[in-house]
């Protein structure tokens, strides 16, 4: 079968097709009755999108709810004993003079590893 | 300047008719309906030619668009989302329906041998030998590259001929 043929057999279906459609003014008075387009489906993605947040949302603020770590005011190690004495932290009354090793400023409480 | 665009698509009518027919082809999509929201789409001014191209090929392309968007509107009108969402049944009969056709032997085989070509090469050989486009203008209404364009037509037409030709074992 060559190009010519083939031409021939679309050029018949052609001709029976014409024969069946519908005049130009009549398709166009339809068009003008459907007087609007279909709606696109806007509302379902949207819908689908506001769903998907809300879960998301949900999904966060459980995780806040079950995360196990506790506030760092409750994790700090306590330096000082809650009873101490404000002014006994300090080994030497010397504190107030100057020239003072370095270490006597520490506090009594405090210990270091070495 | 819409009616004025309306009044030139009317000597390309029936060549749209047919093209929107093969568009619908093997879906439950009218035809007419397509034609017809077209048509809506250039009188809302929806659609307009950018100037790139014949106004056949632009036309053409609103065409098939618009054959694919209700195409894609009538799936989901089935699937249970759409009947979940009670969407309102599809018309099955629109005013000014292409009617059912009476094709002699020939054009039967020639459609069901169409119908088994995948639809790019369908589409380009309807374009080029039914609507006697050149290839370069087929791409551009299937807006597929020209080298793209030339791969589908040139398989087409090999599948057509096999499928059309008498096997030897029939």
């Amino acid at each position: 079968m060559n190009e010519e043929d083939l031409k021939s057999r679309f050029e018949s279906l052609r001709a029976a097709e014409a024969e069946t459609s519908p005049s130009f003014a009549r398709t166009l008075a339809a068009a003008r009755t459907r007087n609007s387009l279909p709606a696109k489906r806007v509302w379902p993605f949207a819908a689908s999108a506001a769903g998907l947040a809300a879960l998301a949302l949900l999904f966060v603020a459980r995780m806040e709810t079950l995360d196990p770590r506790s506030p760092l005011s409750e994790t700090l190690p306590v330096l000082l004993p809650p009873a101490a004495e404000p002014g006994s932290i300090f080994p030497s009354p010397l504190f107030a003079t100057s020239d003072l090793p370095s270490d006597s400023v520490l506090p009594l409480s405090s210990r270091f590893s070495l | 300047m819409e009616a004025e665009l309306t009044h030139s698509l009317e000597p390309l009518h029936r060549d749209a008719c047919g093209w929107a027919r093969h568009c619908c082809e093997g879906s439950l999509v009218d035809p007419a309906d397509v034609l017809q929201i077209a048509y809506l789409k250039v009188i809302q001014g929806k659609a307009r030619p950018r100037g790139e191209g014949s106004l056949k090929t632009w036309w053409f392309g609103v065409i098939r668009l618009t054959a694919k968007e209700e195409q894609r509107r009538r799936r989901f009108r089935e699937s249970l989302a759409g009947k979940l969402l009670r969407f309102a049944p599809a018309r099955v009969e629109a005013p000014g329906t292409i009617s059912r056709l009476e094709l002699d032997e020939s054009s039967r085989e020639l459609k069901a041998a169409l119908s088994q070509l995948p639809p790019r090469q369908s589409e380009i050989l309807h374009l080029v030998f039914y609507q006697d486009l050149s290839i370069s203008e087929a791409a551009a209404v299937m807006g597929v590259s020209l080298g793209s364009a030339r791969t589908h037509y040139e398989r087409a037409k090999s599948r057509l001929r096999d499928l059309l030709s008498p096997s030897p074992d029939r």
